[in-house]
């Protein structure tokens, strides 16, 4: 359980001062100013950060299991490292995420935007993109094993050298996506 | 977000600015379509001009404000959406249920004039 309660968190990002490393497994952050906050590293396991503003947050190496963030706002956001099972970022903003080598197996991300994204060398195994932004987004070398695209926008995305085998893409919009490489396409 | 808003023959033009996201953000939001109501102005026009970014929560507040104006014998009209914000719109098919113009002098011509 987070060892601070969401007034002392909200302080603290407040006054500028780092969360890097600690426990906010649990916390309600939910609807949350947080912008610009530094977790790098910090334990936010099931916590609820539903429609938080994380705007320009550092996630780096954050632990995400089961972390609620629907609705959440990340733009510009670091999440390279970071990792975590059955995380819900559904209906979120991650444009200009850097989320390089990220861990988020069966992460769900249904109609959010990922616009000019970073997610090389991601693990996104069965991960939930129906609907999604990803616009100019970056996914060269990443698991997408199992992963779920339909009707999502890839338009000038870069999945070079991604694992896309099993990976559904029906009727989604693929106008100069840039496949060299893949694997998994049929 | 932001939130600027003008009245021009008795029709409010709300100027919302940043990522539109529900919540505490959007109570002063909630606030200026309550007063609005309050001195007898019943139409509304939302200038999406410069909201980045919206998600269903934010969605849902422009549901409950044009449910309060219409009650009211009024209206909400959206003006100057971006395809990135109009996009969500779409997909949860809310798009039918409001009225949209390419600018905020388009909307205001379309409601009665005194």
């Amino acid at each position: 359980m987070a060892i601070l309660t969401r007034e002392q968190i909200l302080e603290k990002v407040a006054r500028g001062e780092s969360l890097a490393g600690f426990d906010l497994s649990n916390a309600d952050l939910s609807y949350a100013v947080l912008k610009g906050a530094n977790f790098t590293g910090a334990d936010l396991r099931e916590a609820h950060l539903q429609n938080a503003n994380m705007e320009g947050a550092d996630l780096r190496q954050a632990k995400l299991d089961r972390a609620f963030m629907f609705g959440s706002n990340l733009r510009n956001a670091r999440l390279d490292a970071a990792e975590g099972v059955d995380v819900n970022l559904q209906d979120s903003n991650l444009e200009g995420v850097s989320a390089r080598g990220v861990r988020l197996p069966h992460v769900a991300l249904l109609g959010s935007t990922l616009e000019r994204a970073d997610f090389t060398g991601a693990d996104l195994r069965d991960a939930r993109l129906k609907r999604a932004h990803l616009r100019h987004a970056k996914f060269d070398e990443a698991d997408l094993r199992g992963a779920h695209l339909v009707r999502s926008d890839l338009s000038d995305a870069s999945f070079r050298r991604a694992d896309l085998t099993g990976a559904v893409l029906t009727n989604a919009i693929l106008d100069g996506t840039d496949f060299t490489e893949a694997k998994g396409l049929s | 977000m932001s939130i600027a808003f003008e009245y021009q023959n008795n029709v409010l033009i709300v100027h919302p600015k940043g990522e539109w996201m529900g919540g505490p953000e959007a109570d002063e939001f909630r606030k200026i379509i309550d007063e609005a109501l309050q001195q007898g102005v019943v139409y509304a026009v939302v200038d999406m001009k410069e909201v980045t970014w919206m998600n269903s929560s934010g969605q849902g507040v422009l549901v409950g404000a044009l449910a309060k104006l219409r009650s009211s014998g009024g209206e909400l009209k959206l003006a100057n959406l971006s395809e990135r914000v109009r996009r969500p719109l779409r997909l949860t098919r809310l798009d039918s249920i409001f009225e949209e113009y390419d600018g905020v002098e388009e909307a205001l011509k379309t409601f009665p004039q005194d």
